[in-house]
């Protein structure tokens, strides 16, 4: 079920409104039904493979508590070996046999391994990687093992993060399907902002620019110069939009019901260097792979090989995470190539930066930093985006081409009924959200709106819900990019 | 019930209502200025198909249809009545099968001609305009399209979508744009006057076209995004005309030869796909219909006069050749 569809519009307000009216005692059941109910509008039998991760990984739990020394290890490693088994056949296992195919037919190898025609699960790399973390926090004794087999079915499938995250950590979330909720006012319209603010990124901004980038992206050799450039910042801004819009109400609808979820975007595009961009965008995963990968791999405590070593490794699965494609694997590649040049270079930048006077104007300094981490950023977006890795190249090469304003809007974008007007708009939408953005790093504009008086608030929210209505784009909800991750 | 609780359930209720009913008026700007609109040919479809007695020759597909096929000429030829169908690849494959499932009778022959993007993405699920198709569609086939859709997408997406649009059509003709961005139904080709008795459009007869080497070509989506439900409906709509004691056949839409000549493998996994994935005969081949650029009118897909006089023929002497291998034609 997706957020920004009118059975969502339904499905919401029905189980809100059930699981305050019920004891507490029923609730989590109550829950879970909704959850299942959510996840089966995709592909129903998937529930299945679901309930697999759930009853291996909960009775790992169980067993790495109970169990001492190398046997903890070894019923760890089972749960893993589960997980990732089940993201290997549904998302892996087809890339890697095209691949092998590919060698086999160089060397001309009579082999040939099957290629699957099934579809990946929605969602499987998030609850697979937060039912992960559960084993491991267990196994790391920073977490109780769960008994209740609801509860810890709840915590992997709890509907407003159970497709596109963000991935909680136990630590974070079990807890709280024991608290008692109650309406609170407050809470409730808090959750409620958050939620139609995430609608308005996705449909109102998301959608409008994917009209745009699909057209370009669908086809890149058809365009050059301009129309590459204009779609891949526009790409920028659809994926943030999307993905940033799909969290907020997660963590939106969540806080309506009174659970708390962490925070997964914050304000990337405002980020001065790529370090930070990556402490600001899908940190949920991000610190996933921290915590589970690149610390464990010695993170920066060793060798400086060792360090760039364990930052590409963990850039590399990041990208592999995304998708079993080549480009997602160079995106991922290109991140982490960019943090280490970032750290091999980062005196010499600061010579630069105090020779040419940069460094004594911090405002200046400040807006080169964001555009230079910005274009960097749009560059490995080419790669997320492009289909195959010679449509990514092409970006390159025909982005370069000589400029014209004619390129802005070609004729085969007007041919899809996209108008310079509609170019526009993308455009000044882009430019209101990064106002709205760059102000709020300097006024909480939440809590300063949350002091208005309700003559204020409610109209403004009453704005906000048309304009999602009335600005919104698309007739068929169209899924949010993340999904198929 | 705390106070708190309860001052938040009114306010909530009340920004619902105000909300619907925003959307309710907001609908009424233009609900009364859609009658020459190309899609209000639904109606007349729709009166078409109810009104033609079986055996008849049913032709379900897109506008390829509506410009491409003398409708007389064939019915002439095969000797059955012949009710096209076509009008807007963007209504989606299958609010297309959906318009006609039911009334497939004994002895008819449905043809399914879609364009070939109906087979990718979200494609045969229609764009904004099938909200605008079931606007039109007469109050008693409201249950037919629930079937195939659901009542969210019948009845309530249209009206939210009428309301969307609405309110754009007022903010355009406020800032004196309307014209610009929503072009009156003027045109003399894409309007609802454009059709014969049958179906066709015939308003571009005889008007000269687009420049041919202007008309847009395109390559079609990579088969990663082919869309497998449009396997299933192919398959309902076989199943329908079987139960019926009908005939269904699947044949591929009129082609520019340019876009054709960038997507032959494309074209030729696509034509794979369905051949084994659907239990609805194909008859033809893609190659068969495919014609130069001076045959088409302004769309990759649209004839011309000539061209449709052409792809009339060769559709005859598919359909003859098929009809007497089965039967349904002596």
């Amino acid at each position: 079920m997706l957020f920004n569809s009118f059975t969502f519009l339904i499905f919401f307000p029905a189980v809100v409104t059930m699981y305050f009216v019920i004891p507490h005692r029923f609730r989590w059941a109550w829950l879970l039904l909704a959850s299942c109910y959510f996840y089966m509008a995709f592909i129903p039998v998937y529930l299945l493979i679901l309930l697999f991760t759930i009853a291996i990984d909960y009775a790992a739990g169980i067993l790495i508590e109970n169990a001492e020394g190398r046997r903890r290890r070894a019923w760890l490693i089972m749960s893993i070996i589960a997980n990732v088994g089940v993201l290997a056949v549904f998302k892996y296992f087809n890339f890697l046999s095209a691949n092998a195919n590919a060698i086999a037919e160089v060397f001309h190898w009579p082999y040939e391994f099957p290629i699957l025609g099934i579809i990946l699960p929605i969602g499987l790399s998030f609850h697979t990687f937060q039912a992960m973390s559960y084993t491991i926090e267990v196994y790391r004794g920073r977490q109780a093992a769960e008994r209740h087999l609801g509860i810890y079915a709840l915590y992997v499938m709890f509907f407003p993060q159970l497709v596109a995250g963000p991935i909680e950590r136990p630590q974070n979330l079990l807890h709280q399907f024991y608290e008692r909720h109650v309406v609170e006012y407050e809470r409730v319209t808090d959750g409620l902002r958050k939620m139609a603010m995430g609608l308005f990124m996705k449909v109102v901004i998301a959608d409008r620019l994917a009209r745009y980038v699909n057209v370009v992206y669908n086809d890149p050799t058809s365009f050059q110069g301009l129309s590459l450039v204009v779609a891949t910042i526009f790409f920028a801004f659809q994926i943030y939009c999307d993905f940033a819009g799909y969290s907020l109400v997660a963590i939106g609808s969540a806080e309506v019901m009174g659970f708390r979820l962490m925070k997964n975007f914050d304000r990337p595009y405002l980020s001065r260097s790529i370090s930070e961009f990556w402490s600001r965008w899908h940190i949920s995963l991000s610190s996933w792979f921290r915590d589970y990968v690149y610390i464990p791999l010695g993170g920066n405590r060793a060798t400086t090989q060792r360090w760039y070593f364990n930052l590409f490794i963990t850039f590399l699965l990041s990208g592999l995470w995304h998708g079993a494609n080549w480009t997602f694997v160079i995106w991922g590649a290109l991140n982490g190539f960019y943090l280490i040049f970032s750290l091999v270079t980062k005196e010499a930048r600061e010579a630069v930066n105090r020779a040419i006077g940069l460094a004594s104007r911090p405002s200046l300094h400040t807006a080169v930093s964001i555009a230079i981490t910005f274009a960097l950023v749009c560059v490995a977006w080419v790669f997320f985006r492009a289909a195959t890795l010679t449509d990514a190249l092409h970006v390159f090469s025909a982005a370069l081409t000589r400029p014209t304003l004619h390129q802005i809007v070609p004729d085969a974008v007007r041919a899809e009924g996209i108008s310079k007007f509609e170019v526009f708009y993308g455009f000044l939408l882009i430019v209101g959200l990064m106002t709205f953005e760059t102000i709020s790093t300097r006024v909480n504009i939440v809590k300063q709106f949350r002091m208005q008086p309700a003559w204020v608030r409610w109209p403004v929210y009453y704005a906000t819900c048309m304009a999602i209505w009335l600005l919104g784009i698309s007739t068929e909800a169209k899924a949010f990019i993340y999904f198929q991750f | 019930m705390t106070a708190a609780t309860r001052k938040l359930i009114v306010r909530i209720v009340l920004l619902t209502l105000a909300i619907i009913v925003s959307g309710l008026l907001i609908g009424q700007y233009e609900a009364n200025e859609r009658n020459d609109n190309y899609l209000a040919a639904i109606l007349e479809k729709d009166r078409l198909i109810r009104s033609t007695p079986s055996p008849k020759i049913i032709l379900v597909g897109g506008s390829n249809l509506a410009f491409g096929i003398d409708s007389k000429k064939m019915e002439d030829s095969l000797g059955l009545k012949v009710v096209n169908m076509g009008l807007y690849a963007k209504l989606g494959l299958r609010y297309m099968l959906a318009q006609v499932r039911p009334y497939i009778e004994k002895g008819d022959v449905v043809v399914v001609v879609p364009e070939y993007d109906q087979f990718y993405g979200d494609f045969a699920n229609g764009d904004n305009t099938l909200n605008t198709a079931l606007l039109y569609a007469p109050a008693d086939r409201i249950p037919d399209f629930i079937r195939s859709y659901s009542i969210v997408d019948v009845v309530l997406r249209p009206r939210v979508e009428q309301a969307r649009r609405s309110f754009l059509k007022a903010a355009a003709s406020a800032v004196g744009r309307e014209h610009q961005f929503f072009p009156p139904d003027t045109n003399p080709v894409y309007n609802r006057n454009s059709f014969n008795q049958h179906g066709d459009v015939v308003a571009h007869l005889g008007k000269k076209g687009m420049d041919p080497d202007s008309i847009f070509v395109k390559a079609l989506p990579p088969l990663k995004d082919f869309n497998r439900g449009t396997l299933s409906d192919l398959e309902a709509i076989a199943g329908d005309a079987r139960s019926a004691g009908a005939h269904s056949y699947f044949m591929f839409p009129s082609y520019i030869d340019r876009s054709y000549n960038i997507n032959i493998p494309a074209i030729d996994s696509l034509r794979r796909k369905i051949a084994g994935g659907a239990s609805i005969p194909i008859v033809g081949t893609p190659a068969d219909f495919v014609y130069p650029k001076q045959y088409f009118f302004d769309t990759r897909y649209h004839l011309t006069g000539e061209g449709r006089d052409l792809r009339t023929l060769k559709m005859i002497e598919v359909l003859r050749a098929v009809g007497r291998r089965d039967g349904w034609l002596r």
